[in-house]
């Protein structure tokens, strides 16, 4: 028998005026790093607070280490959580607000200023304990808030954003910062976030949300290069989607047909008889093809080229009239099509995945 | 020099304009403070010029004397600290109750800046007859109960202002980190409000010191300041009168100045901290 899960969610419904969380039951296992992934809106914030403790679920369960904790207020909950805002107290020291969990528990000053000033090393924040949170950079912000819920040795840890709205230096620091403290601390984390590099780099385990339902569970891998559905593949970068006329099953590979051509394709993975298929790969695999070449999908008509740094990002247009965008290198030695030019394309090696069409709503 | 370098004080001249503009502005607000100032150090004034020599401050220690004086500033200090006592934390409970709410908060808020806009005397009067009923003889209790009234949307008002001010996710975090909720509010909510809490007890205190209107119809024997000088002023103004106002002027200033300058103290103060003065 393996050890009841760190944190367990089961049939977990949270409503205000309409559902925002529905039916969802998930698991965090002892030790993990799991994140919850999905755009504003799709409730992952309320899951999060819901665990914490400052939101009560309309329906369900919720349980620490196999014990239903569903009723207990925050400060009875053997999780913290780094709030999007962080939430430090701006009235207290750095120390004071490292301590503070540790005084609210009654330990004595001795061992409170001890573990502060071990905690505030494993940050990085030595010889910071008398500074007020105004004089911290962003960074050093986020350091303290971690220390101030590592030092008290949570079963779980709550990340509400952990890298929005730092600049791409700080982000890059942190993460690494996060992911050498959960090693090092061996800390169960469970973290929300909108930001898919965030969830890839970070976790062991990814939950895909949308609309308060789960689209998928996976590791990064898994969620990254086989999506469930054609909601998680536009969230993790397969941006060029193609509508087919007619599908067929194949033993090997499955058939599509795009706008007159046979495309051969992955077989789907997931299966859903509520919505039809589509045809999803990733922009920056596809190229134009040479003239010689034998092409995977054309002619296409090209609308628009945009400069984007390291690609050009090209619009084009079937024959059905179908848009596709994808991005090609901006290497001086790669031409960019002339806006109006007719071409074709190719994406061999890879092969289209042909996933539900779970952008609408079913 | 275009318009709106001038509009914008860019120009010497646009600088001087608003100076000028601000100067008088200032000096019509205050004239008939200052005019009163100098009537109580010389009475005389007030009929026309006259020499210096006839200033002095023999009005000052006139006032000493003056039982019935000393009396209504006793009643008026106790009504006002009492007033002052108890709107700070009614202001700060209001505060509290309109961020819980959920719904009804608009109508909770006009309901309580409402009572800003109640015409004293009719307030006054009111009260008087309410309190009557209850059987509650007018003495200061009855005045400091009318105060209260006067003096609750203001002190509410600046407590909204200060918890305006501290964010959800601090009390959220305090939560988290195991403190239950009054201990939340007692470490994080009220030293947040500190500066919000003190303004909101002087500001009851000195709206209660000047308040006549509903004092006039709560009163008992004894008068507070307001109604003490009404009186004074009746009877054919005396040159204590002056001496008076100049001293409420004063010790109003001194007041608000004192408190001020605390609180910009302890502002500046802050990041600063004395070594060893870390609590863990």
């Amino acid at each position: 028998m393996s050890s009841p899960a760190a944190i367990a969610l089961d049939r977990v419904t949270k409503v205000y005026d309409k559902p925002v969380v529905s039916d969802i039951s998930l698991e965090v296992p002892e030790g993990s790093f799991v994140t919850v992934l999905g755009p504003s809106g799709s409730g992952k914030s309320t899951i999060l607070q819901m665990i914490g403790g400052f939101l009560q679920p309309t329906a369900g369960r919720i349980l620490f280490a196999g014990t239903d904790m569903t009723a207990l207020p925050p400060n009875k909950r053997p999780c913290n959580t780094i709030f999007q805002d962080l939430g430090l107290f701006p009235h207290m020291t750095v120390a004071e607000n490292v301590a503070y969990g540790l005084k609210v528990r009654g330990v004595d000053p001795a061992t409170r200023r001890k573990c502060t000033t071990e905690m505030l090393a494993i940050v990085a924040l030595e010889g910071y304990e008398r500074r007020r949170i105004h004089q911290l950079s962003g960074g050093q912000r986020q350091r303290v808030a971690l220390a101030r819920a590592l030092v008290l040795d949570p079963a779980v840890l709550l990340l509400d954003e952990p890298l929005t709205g730092l600049d791409e230096r700080l982000r890059q620091q942190l993460r690494g910062e996060i992911s050498r403290l959960h090693r090092r601390l061996g800390a169960t984390i469970l973290a929300v976030t909108h930001n898919q590099d965030e969830a890839l780099s970070l976790s062991d385990r990814i939950i895909v949300l949308r609309a308060g339902r789960i689209e998928q569970i996976g590791t990064p891998r898994e969620v990254f290069e086989r999506p469930a559905n054609a909601f998680v593949a536009r969230f993790v970068g397969f941006d060029a989607i193609l509508k087919p006329e007619r599908v067929d099953s194949g033993i090997a590979d499955w058939h599509a047909r795009v706008a007159g051509r046979d495309i051969r394709c992955e077989p789907p993975v997931s299966r859903d008889p509520a919505h039809d298929y589509v045809l999803v790969l990733r922009p920056e695999r596809i190229r134009i093809a040479d003239p010689k070449e034998r092409s995977d999908l054309g002619p296409l008509t090209v609308i628009s080229t945009a400069y984007k740094g390291r690609d050009v990002e090209v619009e084009s247009r079937l024959v059905d009239g179908q848009a596709l965008k994808f991005l090609i290198s901006a290497d001086p030695g790669v031409a960019v099509p002339a806006s109006g030019s007719s071409i074709e394309i190719v994406w061999e090696p890879m092969k289209p995945l042909l996933l539900p069409d779970a952008l609408v709503e079913p | 020099m275009s318009f709106d370098a001038i509009v914008r004080g860019r120009t010497s001249g646009g600088r001087l304009l608003f100076t000028t503009i601000t100067a008088l502005s200032l000096a019509i607000m205050y004239a008939p403070v200052l005019y009163l100032l100098l009537a109580s150090l010389n009475p005389d004034a007030q009929l026309g010029l006259v020499p210096p020599s006839r200033y002095s401050l023999k009005w000052y220690f006139a006032l000493l004397d003056d039982g019935r004086l000393a009396g209504a500033l006793k009643e008026s200090a106790l009504v006002g600290l009492a007033t002052a006592a108890l709107a700070t934390p009614i202001g700060l409970s209001a505060a509290l109750a309109y961020r819980a709410m959920t719904r009804l908060r608009g109508v909770f808020l006009l309901v309580i800046l409402s009572a800003m806009f109640v015409p004293g005397t009719i307030e006054g009067l009111g009260l008087s007859a309410t309190l009557r009923v209850v059987g509650l003889a007018p003495s200061w209790v009855t005045i400091a109960i009318g105060h209260l009234l006067w003096t609750l949307p203001f002190a509410a008002v600046v407590s909204l202002i200060g918890l305006s001010a501290v964010r959800p996710s601090t009390i959220a975090a305090a939560r988290d980190l195991g403190a239950g909720p009054i201990r939340a509010f007692v470490d994080i909510t009220l030293p947040l409000m500190r500066t919000n809490l003190i303004s909101s007890f002087v500001f009851a205190f000195l709206l209660s010191l000047n308040e006549q209107a509903r004092a006039y119809y709560l009163a008992g024997r004894q008068n507070t300041l307001p109604l003490y000088m009404f009186g004074a002023m009746n009877s054919g103004a005396s040159p204590t009168i002056y001496a008076f106002s100049g001293t409420i002027i004063v010790v109003s200033v001194a007041v608000v100045a004192l408190v001020f300058a605390g609180l910009v103290g302890q502002q500046s103060r802050r990041p600063r901290q004395a070594p060893g003065k870390t609590s863990y």
